[in-house]
């Protein structure tokens, strides 16, 4: 393991993975202090210009790009009680009550601190769980692989943190979608009416564009409603007083082990880490009241669980090809454009790429610090820029995108129908990012299902029987039940006084 | 409209859709279960999309909640126009050039989105999209298309 660990420092200490290193952690801070613009819709504005990169750089920027979010949404959390990201709406309880009592730069060191611990002791985690994982899914066949997505779709329905149903509905969309084009099995062309440039099925990065940039450009052009503007904050105590540095360690770690574990699992991980994080730190500490007024505890513990689990969830992903978070569904596309596979055989067959990536993580936790302690004015000062400036910047990325994937205006085309589609989701609360799972699961499932059919001679009774797959099915079942069963006590414990 | 009534819509509308998709799919060859051909897995994803969307119809009860910002009948026509304008920027992408197309194109794009004057809708306009062309086509290599202008 230490061996491959090595032999990825050596791997991403070249020009070019650090540069795609340093891009990945640039970018990713600048979207996590921007309002509204989070790391799903910029890795997937961002996903054609990897091909200009190698695959394993290409994947080091991406992944940068996330866990960078990560640590740059607390800023504006901190400095406006505006979270750049969801994960990092409880910092403000605390951040911003730090920020008035003039602590904001101590508010935004224990953010970066706090960060930093759980996103190089998470890689720890990462390492071996990851590897362990692999080591099981080996032994997968066709019937397992079958099980393993079905179980993931179960696990999905839980993604977007609204109703199962409505998530299923979206990966199931997201399914049909992914069947557009050439049947590979049979050369058979599906649902393509008569269009050529359907033969080759949707393509992945249009469909990301418009269904997160162009999507977001129409909600912004329905009310036109600019983010109100920054404050002037003065940094003279960036760093933390010696007491308040001992203060930050402890719910640091306290947090990384949350948000690791919470990050293992699917749904919004690094949203409900941080309030867990939150909630056990004010279970811990000797003066719980003083929460909420601006305490260190309350930045450092939530700021390194949502960090623990951005790194958590990459452990499905890398060691079973399944994304559990919508950034991880979107990373799984970076793989896949780079025609890379994630899953059981991955760290088999990539071990360099695999230990690159792990490698290239802690280098980005490093240049991440570096960046947020001395450079937080800078990009604070983003914000000064205007929505009406901004949206323009965004479809032209998105034009560019589309057009360069296949050189074709057809990519246009494609991104206006999603951009229209996922304006219509937003409008009808679905959240879009199952969907794109499902697309990219779709093909697998698939083959998964026919290899499987084939095999057992149309017969179900080997699905149960064989232990890997009978056991995943059972996970699958028993999790049915336990959602039924939570909807069952929800809907009982919901007072009847409402009545329309 | 009243709240949750957009959602039903909705939900109505893609159980239509899947229906669609389940007939389509039915016209492929769909094979045997031991068997299965490129019909069986789009009608059986269409079947789940046709009766989960059902079940939403259902179980997505109407209130009397006014649903929260809208932006009127303003805010549809902006996007309707924003639609238009780039497919009708997509089709004469290839004709006129990148360059052109592009810098008229985001001269529109910064009205739209609602800035004021139009000194720096043009001034911005012209900046970005030859910052774009340096940085993707030169740099980057991705092959943008010149149209009219050739150099």
């Amino acid at each position: 393991m230490f061996e491959g660990l090595f032999e990825g420092f050596q791997n991403v200490l070249t020009l070019n993975n650090l540069f795609a290193c340093f891009i990945g952690c640039f970018v990713g801070t600048l979207v996590g202090v921007l309002p509204g613009l989070g790391p799903v819709p910029t890795m997937g504005l961002l996903l054609p210009f990897t091909f200009m990169l190698d695959p394993t750089g290409a994947i080091i920027m991406l992944a940068g790009i996330f866990y960078g979010a990560m640590y740059g949404g607390s800023t504006t959390s901190i400095l406006l009680n505006l979270p750049g990201e969801a994960a990092s709406v409880v910092t403000c309880l605390d951040g911003h009550e730090m920020a008035k009592k003039g602590r904001a730069g101590a508010a935004l060191a224990a953010s970066a601190i706090g960060s930093w611990i759980a996103g190089t002791l998470g890689l720890v985690g990462l390492m071996f769980f990851a590897v362990a994982l692999s080591k099981v899914a080996l032994l997968f066949g066709p019937i397992e692989c079958f099980a393993i997505t079905v179980l993931g779709i179960f696990l999905l329905g839980n993604l977007s943190g609204n109703k199962p149903s409505r998530s299923f509905l979206m990966v199931f969309i997201g399914i049909l979608f992914g069947c557009i084009g050439t049947d590979k099995t049979t050369g058979m062309s599906r649902f393509t009416f008569g269009s050529a440039d359907l033969i080759g099925g949707i393509d992945l990065v249009p469909m990301i564009m418009g269904l997160f940039g162009i999507a977001d450009v129409l909600m912004f052009l329905e009310n036109r409603k600019e983010n109100p503007s920054l404050a002037s904050v003065k940094f003279r105590d960036l760093y933390p007083k010696k007491e308040e540095l001992k203060r930050i360690i402890k719910p640091s770690l306290r947090g990384t082990v949350v948000g690791f574990l919470i990050g293992l699992l699917p749904g919004p991980a690094a949203v409900i880490s941080s309030f867990a994080s939150y909630k056990l730190e004010k279970k811990v500490s000797s003066n719980p009241d003083a929460f909420g007024t601006g305490v260190i505890e309350g930045v450092a513990g939530p700021e390194s669980a949502n960090n623990g689990a951005a790194v958590g969830s990459m452990v499905p992903l890398l060691g079973l090809g399944i994304p559990f978070a919508p950034a991880t569904a979107v990373l799984l596309s970076g793989f896949m454009i780079h025609g890379i596979t994630p899953g059981p055989l991955f760290i088999r067959d990539n071990s360099l790429m695999f230990w690159t990536i792990i490698a290239s993580m802690y280098i980005g936790n490093v240049i991440l610090v570096l960046l947020n302690l001395p450079l937080v004015g800078l990009f604070a000062s983003v914000l000064k820029i205007k929505t009406r400036i901004l949206m323009p910047i965004i479809v032209l990325v998105c034009l560019i995108g589309a057009y360069g994937v296949n050189n074709s205006v057809f990519g246009i085309f494609v991104m206006v129908f999603f951009g229209l589609v996922g304006y219509l989701f937003k409008k009808v609360n679905l959240d879009p990012s199952p969907l794109i799972v499902g697309f990219i699961l779709g093909p697998m499932i698939e083959i998964y299902t026919r290899q499987s059919l084939v095999l057992t001679n149309g017969s179900f009774l080997p699905f149960i029987t064989k232990p890997i797959s009978g056991s995943l099915f059972l996970i699958a079942l028993l999790l049915s039940v336990l959602t039924i069963m939570r909807n069952i006590a929800k809907k009982r414990n919901t007072p009847c006084d409402k009545k329309y | 409209m009243l709240g949750k009534q957009k959602e039903r819509i909705f939900f109505a509308v893609i159980a239509v859709i899947a229906l669609l998709f389940m007939i389509i799919s039915i016209s492929y060859e769909i094979g045997t279960i031991s068997s299965p051909q490129g019909g069986f897995f789009p009608l059986v994803a269409s079947t789940v999309i046709f009766i989960l969307s059902l079940y939403l119809f259902i179980s997505t009860r109407p209130t009397t909640e006014q649903t929260s910002q809208t932006g009127g009948m303003t805010g549809l026509r902006r996007i309707f126009l924003f639609i238009i304008v780039t497919l009708i920027y997509a089709v004469f992408l290839e004709r006129l050039g990148f360059l052109v197309s592009t810098f008229i194109y985001m001269i529109f794009l910064l009205k739209v989105m609602g800035q004021p004057g139009w000194r720096f809708a043009v001034l911005f306009s012209l900046i970005s999209v030859i910052f774009c062309w340096i940085c993707f086509q030169k740099w980057l290599g991705v092959p943008l298309p010149t149209g009219i202008v050739s150099f």
